[in-house]
């Protein structure tokens, strides 16, 4: 059992200064996802990125959609 | 025309517009993600499917529906086109009818009147005119719909027009099943299909906060939803609303209000335009005896207008109140939020359509 943190990655977007949010978890709180898979979409300005899985385990969401995330953030962890 | 590729013809469970309850693994997905991955597929395996549009190859088109697939395919299969639409709609459709498959990316339909030569008298008349010898499968891709200030050009619908003409498949699927179960029957389609995703249903991030009933739980596999049968999103006993793109997740709102005052909605999603499903919109007005149609269009010579023939011309008794139809009045989409909210066919209206039948 180890616990990897979801991060906003930090070149997902140029601006280090402005903040993004989440569209929508692909999956809820407690599914099992596999490593590299797409979990969320974030959006930024008008652009809508993917966010892959860092590791396979289970789920667990911190921020839900809407709110504001700065690059770096933590938005959630997997547990392996 | 032929309409009989469906592999499998699955409907997605209720459950996945209610509370997107999943089970442990399963994916929910927004519309442009799942028309996307529908396209990979069908990339993947036909080589003759190739897509076309303005920016798709950097960018992913303006719905993100080529997203990653420029990087995957290579320009040859991914084109970049000049902002001529007059020219790329007619080399795709001599494309097509030299035997490629395809998938053109019309960002929004407002742009399609410079292309109409090549949509009404190639795309949909070749088939006929060769007496069959020549197929046009050729899908038709496009964001329609206003409700986010881009004023009278760049909001419009104008699906009836398309559905108008004899020769072209109109379909405009409204949550991520459907989506890319249409996506890949467009594909597969021997003829000119007209795919349709309005804006505000296609889950992307510059249209606001998604809409939740769009999203579904999409199956890894590739499936088909074959054209031309209506989906019933909820069931109700009082009166029919039928719903066109995001008019039907409006329809759901006004039919949760209504429910709190006594009143059972039916909520039915067209789903496609052409062919349209005249045996289930009779099936769920001959239950209901009352029908509102609504439609984001114009509301005159309308699918409106259609819908509502399509019951009286069967039977006109199962009515117990005249029909009413819930449309974009025939202006122009106002650029002003009060004023497009005001033509808009937006949940209040909805709602007040059915109150009035009580």
């Amino acid at each position: 059992m180890a616990t990897v943190d979801i991060q906003v990655p930090l070149e997902l977007w140029d601006d280090a200064e402005k903040t993004g949010s989440i569209v929508i978890w692909l999956y809820k709180d407690g599914a099992k996802v596999t490593e590299g898979e797409v979990i969320a979409e974030m959006l930024f300005e008008k652009a809508t990125f993917e966010l892959v899985a860092p590791a396979t385990g289970t789920l667990h969401i911190a921020v839900e959609p809407e709110v504001p995330v700065a690059l770096g953030d933590s938005i959630g962890t997997i547990t392996t | 025309m032929s309409n009989d590729q469906a592999t499998s013809t699955a409907d997605v469970p209720a459950s996945a517009f209610d509370d997107l309850t999943q089970s442990a693994s399963s994916r929910v997905m927004t519309c442009a993600r799942a028309q996307r991955e529908a396209l990979e597929w069908e990339m993947t395996h036909d080589k003759s499917v190739f897509m076309l549009g303005e920016d798709v190859y950097g960018m992913g088109g303006v719905f993100g529906t080529a997203d990653g697939l420029g990087a995957k395919f290579g320009k040859e299969r991914i084109l970049d086109t000049p902002i001529s639409e007059t020219g790329f709609i007619g080399m795709a459709a001599g494309a097509a009818i030299a035997g490629m498959r395809p998938v053109i990316e019309l960002a929004y339909v407002d742009f399609i009147g410079v292309c109409y030569n090549a949509i009404v008298n190639y795309a949909a008349k070749t088939r006929y005119m060769s007496g069959g010898q020549l197929n046009v499968p050729m899908v038709l891709l496009t964001g329609t719909g206003g409700g986010y200030n881009n004023a009278a050009q760049h909001s419009q619908c104008l699906h009836a027009t398309l559905a108008h003409m004899p020769g072209v498949k109109v379909v405009c699927p409204t949550n991520a099943y459907d989506a890319k179960g249409m996506m890949h029957q467009a594909i597969r389609d021997d003829d000119f299909v007209v795919y349709l995703m309005h804006k505000g249903a296609a889950g992307v991030g510059w249209m606001g906060p998604t809409v939740k009933t769009t999203l579904a739980e999409v199956p890894q596999n590739d499936y088909t939803v074959p054209f031309g049968k209506v989906k019933v999103y909820r069931e109700g006993t009082d009166v029919t609303i039928v719903g066109v793109g995001l008019s039907v997740h409006h329809a759901l709102e006004a039919a949760e209000e209504l429910a709190k005052e006594g009143i059972s909605a039916e909520v039915v999603d067209l789903r496609s335009l052409v062919p349209l499903d005249r045996d289930g919109i009779m099936e769920s007005v001959s239950k209901t005896g009352r029908l509102i149609v609504a439609d984001e269009d114009y509301m005159s010579y309308g699918v409106s207008g259609e819908v509502i023939a399509s019951v009286v011309e069967r039977d006109p008794t199962v009515l117990k109140a005249p029909p009413s139809r819930v449309c974009v009045p025939d202006v122009p989409i106002p650029y002003s939020r009060a004023l497009e909210n005001y033509v808009l066919p937006l949940t209040g209206r909805i709602a007040d359509a059915a109150r009035s039948f009580f």
